[in-house]
């Protein structure tokens, strides 16, 4: 490597990483308890629990808990229906005053065999919900997420130039190797290479994968206009219905057409997964991966009849696979604490960077010698 | 006999020996964990959890050891 290169590669760096470190340790810090919000919900109370109850025979019907949570919340219109992994005999509706509303939200529990309002947890509201909005659009709704997307974009920069300029640094060095004895900017540089090069992989993967996440709005926008206009064609000069098919007899008619797969949640027309004509019924597989890829199945929402299906494109599979890797869910606690170790290294990473940029700047050795020496050792 | 007085200069093989292997290693482990549900899910966490336990040896473990 010649010196102009390592110029040229210095220069990547310094500047691809002063300008999204600022917003890389809000990331980061933010991403913290995010990786936890299932366990910190529960400590601040807002889960809530299924009763124990002796109940034999079917779950209630899809029907029942719709009704249950319009009376629950009237005036409001259901956005989507979903459960979480941990609770399979609850079942949450998502509601707004419109289906196009982005604010306003509501979520109605309820349980799964009688149909009953379990609970509404707040929504939009309180520490979790403000580190998730800092974390996702700084509050900026979708610019603020393509702001960041491109903050993550400069920090995959970084880290490519980090690990070229990584071999200068380490010529003379063992791997591993902290001077501690020269001095606190030795050993800050030290620590920087040696952490960085280290988390390398984990880095690379959660930088991409929350840039293909900053992307999600745009992707399903384009997937609505790639695929649901083809699906829904027919359907283009109608108007919306005015009464609804049963949505458990819609359910029956996905689970018939994808035998093979369960239902993984329900979009209700008119909302950005469905269109105004249909309920989009989203079933998924049972294995690790499956379970994440979900397949649309558009039943017709005024006569419950199936009007397409069909498999995700390859950018919504990229997306749905990336999410995963990018919120460190998919291992168990286990793996969440691993994400949380590497998180807090990433932040001493971004910490010593910025230190060694501050204090270089600060630092004017007005005897060539000595700064040609200095520029050498690091 | 002392043929170098200081360390001489490394290959670009010899400096990415052991980053590349823990990088490899933990990237290995972040996709195995993604397609296995079972018990070889702890295979996957150690994998994801050696960069890590590399980070603890060098920067708070070694030092005990080679105090002069």
């Amino acid at each position: 490597m010649t010196q102009s290169s390592i110029r040229t590669w210095a220069w990547v760096h310094k500047w691809s990483s002063l300008v999204c470190t600022v917003f890389m340790l809000l990331l980061c810090l933010t991403g913290l308890p995010l990786i936890f919000h299932h366990e910190i919900g529960d400590w601040l109370g807002n889960h809530i629990e299924t009763p124990h109850i002796d109940h034999q025979g079917p779950m209630a019907s899809m029907d029942a808990m719709l009704v249950a949570a319009k009376t629950k919340q009237p005036g409001m219109v259901p956005l989507y229906m979903y459960r979480e992994e941990d609770e399979p005999l609850q079942w949450v509706i998502s509601m707004a005053k419109t289906t196009t509303a982005e604010s306003g939200f509501k979520q109605v529990v309820l349980d799964a065999r009688t149909a009953q309002v379990l609970g509404e947890p707040p929504v939009e509201e309180g520490f979790m919900y403000v580190m998730f909005k800092l974390h996702v659009d700084l509050f900026a709704g979708l610019p603020g997420m393509l702001f960041l997307g491109l903050m993550g974009f400069l920090l995959l920069v970084a880290i490519v130039s980090g690990v070229v300029l990584y071999a200068p640094f380490m010529r003379k060095l063992a791997f591993g190797e902290i001077r501690r004895q020269r001095g606190k900017k030795l050993k800050r540089l030290d620590v920087h290479n040696f952490l960085g090069i280290v988390i390398l992989s984990w880095a690379l993967v959660v930088a991409a994968t929350g840039v293909i996440n900053a992307w999600s709005d745009l992707l399903i926008k384009y997937w609505q206009f790639d695929q649901m206009s083809q699906m829904i064609a027919p359907y283009k000069n109608l108007p919306p219905p005015e009464k609804f098919a049963s949505l458990q007899a819609s359910l029956q008619v996905a689970q018939k057409t994808e035998p093979d797969m369960q239902l993984g949640f329900i979009a209700f027309p008119g909302t950005a997964y469905a269109s105004p004509h249909h309920y989009g019924i989203f079933m998924r597989g049972d294995s690790p991966i499956t379970k994440r890829l979900f397949k649309p199945v558009l039943v017709d929402a005024r006569t419950a009849t199936l009007t397409d299906s069909r498999d995700l494109p390859w950018y919504l599979v990229a997306l749905l696979v990336s999410q995963p890797l990018h919120f460190g869910d998919y291992g168990g606690t286990t793996l969440k604490w691993l994400w949380a170790v590497l998180d807090v290294i990433t932040i001493i990473v971004l910490w010593t960077g910025l230190m060694l940029w501050w204090k270089k700047r600060h630092q004017y050795v007005p005897d060539i010698r000595a700064r040609i020496t200095l520029s050498e050792a690091y | 006999m002392v043929t170098h007085l200081f360390m001489p200069n490394k290959q670009l093989s010899q400096i990415f020996f052991w980053p590349l292997i823990i990088a490899l290693v933990s990237m290995a482990g972040l996709i195995f964990a993604l397609v296995v549900d079972d018990a070889r899910e702890c295979l996957a966490n150690a994998a994801i959890a050696i960069p890590v336990l590399v980070a603890i040896f060098f920067y708070w473990i070694r030092p005990l050891f080679s105090r002069r």
